[in-house]
């Protein structure tokens, strides 16, 4: 036991200290900012980024240009959507305008011309040109705008007064709420879906790296051959575990080490939360079933790469074996977005009972979902029982291996030694 | 005989090849017993039985009159044939580690870091990672590394290999002080001249078996002078017929006569007087290389010279037992003219 914690203590020490493990630990929570939020911060970022649009009006309506400046948010008329407009002054028949003013949107000044025909009241119809109409998503704004400037414009010809527009514009406020008449407040939805997607992701990585952090180790030992000597003082069970326990602290240390620098950041006050953020998902039992899938998720799959570790003597050796592992660990997060869309629905209910699956299956649906506690427990008692007939079998792999430095064994080796007698 | 390690009936094997098959072995404390063999001959499997890497397959090993096991494991040390360092770890870490494996405290495992990497000027290499020494450096830091926890039993496999003589000299200084404390030392080799300059005891295995054992000169002596250099007025003819001369050779001025295991010196030297003057005689054992070769080709059958008498009376590697030869002169060199 003593020597456990002593090997375990300078696995960890050595780990924590390496080039690599600081890189992760800083680099990791950019990445993940990356690809969750990134693209939807992108994708505000270039609506609300400033378009300044000409725009040639024809109607002849006084005051109408001010109205739409108005309603698309103009920053000239007090508004903030960082859609300028500008009312062309010249003259002239509008293919001639384009023509004039095209080098100037094709060089970027403008970033289009909106043309509101002398029938735009009537017919609707107005042309925005871009220098390259496709995929603009921004127009949306302005296109609404003018929708909402005809219908009023429509209803004022219709006698309806004017301080009774708005409540007759008024639209609907549709949302969505949880059954049994818990508050759920306004973007619930959405804050749980972008913070369990990171905590999906958290697991899976941790699982994964730490696991192959762990063969690895064993590699590394291998390799360098100083295993022979540390199984003169150990045996391999102990050696074994010692990687297995050191990986995963050093997986909590950055894991720690994430959730300090993420509290740190968010703690400088609410406002750093938009208001609509809603942590109430966060429940104590979510924490307690992202730890207990976690250990055992990890435990489950840090036990085979281990024993992958100790059959190769070089990294590209164990490459034939990690293959499978890593598949294993891979298809739940294939699967998200069917289990996101139907949390209790038979392929997830089915994926998340079977074991090498639980860790991430089930907790995709205890983050996204509500299900049975029946389902949970038995996918953590078969988990459970898996993780030790796994330690078992690789466990006897690595005893037999580990001393072996030929070549890698076969597919075909490595049942023959799970079935020969120790 | 108070012995620190036992093997009794000791096997071991791997799938369908049986590595160590049957092997006996007491090994006394404070002893410098080598374990000799060719290669595969199953000294490292037995090696690693000892240090409880493997479990027989059948025997039992005892350590201090007890079954080896994990706590036992902690008095021995072990520097394995092949070399490996902590890569990651800074020299001094590396020792530490080694040292607080077989249960010595941080402090005192610090402390005797800093000794040894001093007598090994290794002092200033202390902060350096493993791998930016040399190999003879690394070495002697695992060397350090099977020594530093002071145990009782110290394995050492091929510990030379790779050394320049100034290191082999301090190797063989600090094995010979482990011997003086009282303490034991297992040493594996398959260069007979290194055996023969330091063992006290040697065990011969081959193909899994032991052939031979005992205290070194006692098996020196369990072999009979077979061969004869002398120098005299002599033709070869005359020196065939004697009786029990089975090969004779010269060699440059010198006559090499060997003998049957009948012959002995003293009667060969009677039978010379009478033919003619001897100017040399010199009769000497065989070198444990050669006894080694013999016991290795005949596998341990009975009739030591008979691999000698057919072929090459030299036979393989003839010139480099010349180097070693245990010489016992009868009469004094030149004592005879």
């Amino acid at each position: 036991m003593n020597k456990l914690w002593l090997i375990v203590q300078q696995e960890y020490r050595v780990r924590v200290r390496s080039r690599s493990f600081i890189i992760s630990t800083l680099l990791a929570p950019l990445f993940i900012l990356a690809i969750t939020v990134g693209p939807a911060l992108l994708a505000t970022r270039s609506s609300s980024s400033d378009h300044v649009v000409m725009v040639v009006d024809e109607t002849g309506q006084p005051g109408l240009f001010e109205k739409l400046q108005h309603i698309v948010g103009d920053p000239a008329a007090g508004g903030s959507s960082g859609i300028h407009l500008l009312l062309y002054g010249g003259g002239g028949p509008v293919d001639s305008v384009r023509v004039r003013l095209a080098p100037a949107v094709e060089d970027g000044r403008y970033d289009g011309l909106l043309v509101l025909g002398p029938d735009f009241l009537d017919s609707g119809k107005a042309v925005f040109y871009a220098s390259d109409p496709s995929g603009l998503m921004w127009t949306d704004a302005i296109e609404s705008a003018l929708d909402e400037l005809l219908l009023r414009h429509r209803m004022a010809q219709r006698g309806v007064p004017e301080e009774d527009l708005a409540a007759l514009m008024d639209k609907v406020h549709f949302r969505t709420a949880p059954i049994t008449g818990e508050a759920e407040r306004e973007g619930a939805m959405e804050s749980r879906l972008v913070i369990g997607m990171v905590l999906i992701l958290l697991l899976y990585m941790m699982i994964l790296t730490y696991g192959v952090q762990s063969m690895n180790a064993v590699i590394e030992d291998k390799a360098s051959r100083v295993v022979e000597v540390m199984l003169a003082n150990v045996t391999p069970t102990i050696l074994m575990s010692g990687k297995i326990v050191a990986a995963a602290l050093v997986g909590i240390t950055q894991f720690v080490i994430w959730g300090v620098l993420v509290v740190g950041v968010l703690g400088r006050g609410p406002a750093m939360l938009p208001a609509e953020v809603d942590l109430s998902f966060l429940t104590f039992g979510l924490w307690a079933s992202f730890t207990i899938f976690f250990i055992l998720g990890y435990l489950l799959f840090a036990s085979l790469y281990a024993a992958i570790g100790s059959m190769c003597n070089s990294m590209q050796d164990a490459q034939q074996f990690q293959m499978p592992v890593t598949i294993l660990v891979i298809v739940p997060v294939l699967l998200l977005q069917v289990v996101i869309q139907d949390p209790n629905g038979t392929l997830a209910v089915v994926f998340s009972l079977i074991p090498v699956f639980t860790p991430i299956m089930m907790f995709i649906r205890i983050a996204m979902g509500s299900p049975p506690l029946w389902q949970v427990l038995v996918s953590i008692a078969l988990l459970a029982v898996t993780v030790a007939l796994m330690a078992k079998l690789t466990g006897k792999l690595f005893r037999l291996s580990i001393l072996s430095f030929g070549k890698a064994p076969s597919w075909r080796q490595v049942l023959e030694m799970l079935r020969s007698p120790e | 005989m108070d012995p620190i390690l036992q093997l009794r009936g000791v096997r071991r094997s791997f799938g369908r090849i049986q590595a160590v098959d049957g092997v006996d072995l007491d090994v006394p404390r404070g002893s410098i017993y080598g374990i000799l063999g060719p290669n595969g001959a199953g000294k490292t499997t037995t090696i690693r039985m000892i240090l409880n890497i493997y479990t027989p397959d059948e025997g039992e090993i005892l350590f201090d009159g007890r079954r080896l096991d994990r706590r036992a494991t902690d008095r021995i040390g072990y520097l394995p044939e092949e070399r490996g360092l902590y890569k990651r770890l800074k020299v001094g870490e590396h020792l530490e580690y080694m040292a607080r494996l077989k249960g010595v405290p941080a402090g005192e495992a610090r402390r005797r870091v800093g000794q040894w990497l001093e007598r090994f000027e290794l002092a200033d290499r202390a902060m350096a990672k493993t791998n930016e020494l040399s190999k003879g450096m690394q070495q002697k830091v695992q060397f350090i590394g099977a020594i530093i926890a002071e145990p009782e039993v110290v394995v050492l496999d091929e510990p030379f290999s790779g050394l320049d003589p100034i290191n082999v000299e301090l190797l063989r200084e600090i094995i010979a002080e482990i011997q003086d404390s009282g303490r034991t030392v297992l040493f594996s080799t398959h260069v007979m001249e290194q055996a023969e300059q330091i063992c006290d005891h040697i065990f011969l295995i081959h193909q899994g078996r032991k052939v031979l054992d005992g205290r070194l000169d006692e098996i020196v002596q369990d072999y009979p002078v077979d061969k004869v250099r002398l120098v005299g007025d002599f033709q070869e003819s005359a020196l065939r017929a004697l009786p029990h001369v089975t090969t004779v050779r010269r060699d440059g001025n010198e006559w090499k006569v060997w003998l049957d295991e009948e012959g002995s010196p003293q009667q060969l030297l009677t039978e010379l007087v009478k033919l003619g003057r001897v100017d040399l005689f010199s009769a000497s054992r065989p070198p444990l290389s050669e006894i080694f070769i013999r016991e290795v080709k005949g596998s341990g059958a009975a009739s030591p010279p008979a691999g000698m008498s057919g072929g090459g009376p030299d036979g393989a590697g003839g010139g480099r037992m010349e180097t070693t030869e245990s010489t016992s002169s009868i009469g004094r060199e030149g004592g005879m003219r």
